[in-house]
């Protein structure tokens, strides 16, 4: 089945998109790649990398508005505290609900169910913060950080991409 | 004990105590060294390892109070602030009050200007988090908090120790 498939993939996507080490510069260049990338394409998106401490990148492109940047807080927040892509959590949630039911305690204002925010995970340092596109479907706000990631990495590309939208519906 | 003297010495803790990698396992093993350490003084402290998204370990001693955990946690988003030893910042700002200036438009109670907060710093990263101690004088919480992380890299306590006052 396409879910499970989607699942499979991205499972694989948080196992291998780890990096060696991270900095400033890195996470500059990697916001840079996402923001060339969507100009390049036509896409209006904002984008955004911090780690938990700190925010290191962020930009935003026509046809985005200052609701944007609260999507992405809301997406890099459940990040934090899942410590998945939220894409992911999306895929695997198991109730009708965009928004989590209450007994999860992860109140709508701060936590946003909607893919488009991976983790940053740094070999043996785990999870330091989160990347996240906003302004697209949430499966191609998701794309887009991933390919960047897979990018800069040297990751197979054609192995690690969930199929585009069209398909994917 | 001179500041400068102090303030060269911290440079080399921070520049000295990084780590290749971190992990749970490493943070409780630092949170119950400074632990012990604190129990081996019959000293109540308090203790806080923490990464910037979330707690590690906390641990405390008899004779530790709900204050002490406050002060860990403020000393703690000290070092978050400024990426630097809490201790390092009290002997940078020398003479100046023991608060965040009001133009740094920061909640001052939240941020405690005092030692015993070292940074947690990786190799290739920077820093990721804190280890946090309260219940001495803020030198010897320093100094908890750096020989739990010089143990935990496999060093001595008396590796690149500040000098007894």
């Amino acid at each position: 089945m396409a879910l499970d498939d989607d699942i499979k993939l991205v499972r694989e996507q948080e196992r291998v998109l780890v990096f060696p080490e991270f900095d400033e510069a890195i996470a500059f260049k990697l916001g840079l790649a996402i923001r060339e990338r969507a100009i390049a394409d036509g896409l209006g998106i904002v984008a955004d990398v911090r780690t938990w401490d700190r925010p290191l990148f962020y930009m935003a492109l026509p046809g985005t508005t200052g609701d944007n940047p609260n999507w992405i807080r809301r997406k890099a927040n459940l990040v934090q505290r899942v410590m998945k892509s939220t894409y992911r959590v999306v895929l695997e949630k198991d109730w009708d609900t965009d928004f989590f039911p209450p007994r999860r305690g992860l109140d709508n204002m701060d936590f946003v169910l909607a893919g488009g925010s991976f983790p940053i995970r740094v070999k043996g340092a785990g999870m330091i913060g989160a990347i996240s596109v906003s302004g697209l479907h949430e499966r191609d706000d998701h794309r887009l950080v991933v390919d960047a990631l897979c990018d800069h990495l040297g990751a197979d590309k054609s192995a690690l991409r969930l199929s585009p939208l069209a398909v994917a519906r | 004990m001179s500041a400068e003297n102090d303030l060269k010495i911290i440079a080399e803790q921070e520049a000295a105590l990084q780590f290749d990698r971190f992990d749970e396992d490493v943070a409780f093993a630092i949170g119950a060294h400074v632990r012990e350490a604190g129990k081996a003084r019959g000293k109540g402290i308090a203790v806080g390892v923490y990464l910037w998204d979330r707690t590690m370990f906390y641990g405390a001693t008899a004779g530790a109070s709900e204050g002490n955990r406050g002060w860990v946690e403020r000393k703690a988003k000290l070092v978050r602030l400024q990426m630097k030893s809490s201790y390092r910042i009290v002997l940078e700002r020398g003479d100046k009050p023991r608060l965040l200036e009001p133009n740094w438009a920061i909640e001052t109670t939240e941020y405690a200007i005092a030692g015993g907060a070292f940074p947690i710093i990786l190799k290739g990263i920077g820093a990721v988090g804190a280890v946090s101690t309260s219940g001495l004088s803020e030198r010897d919480d320093h100094e908890l908090s750096r020989a739990a992380i010089g143990a935990s890299l496999g060093l001595k306590p008396s590796d690149y120790a500040l000098p007894p006052v």
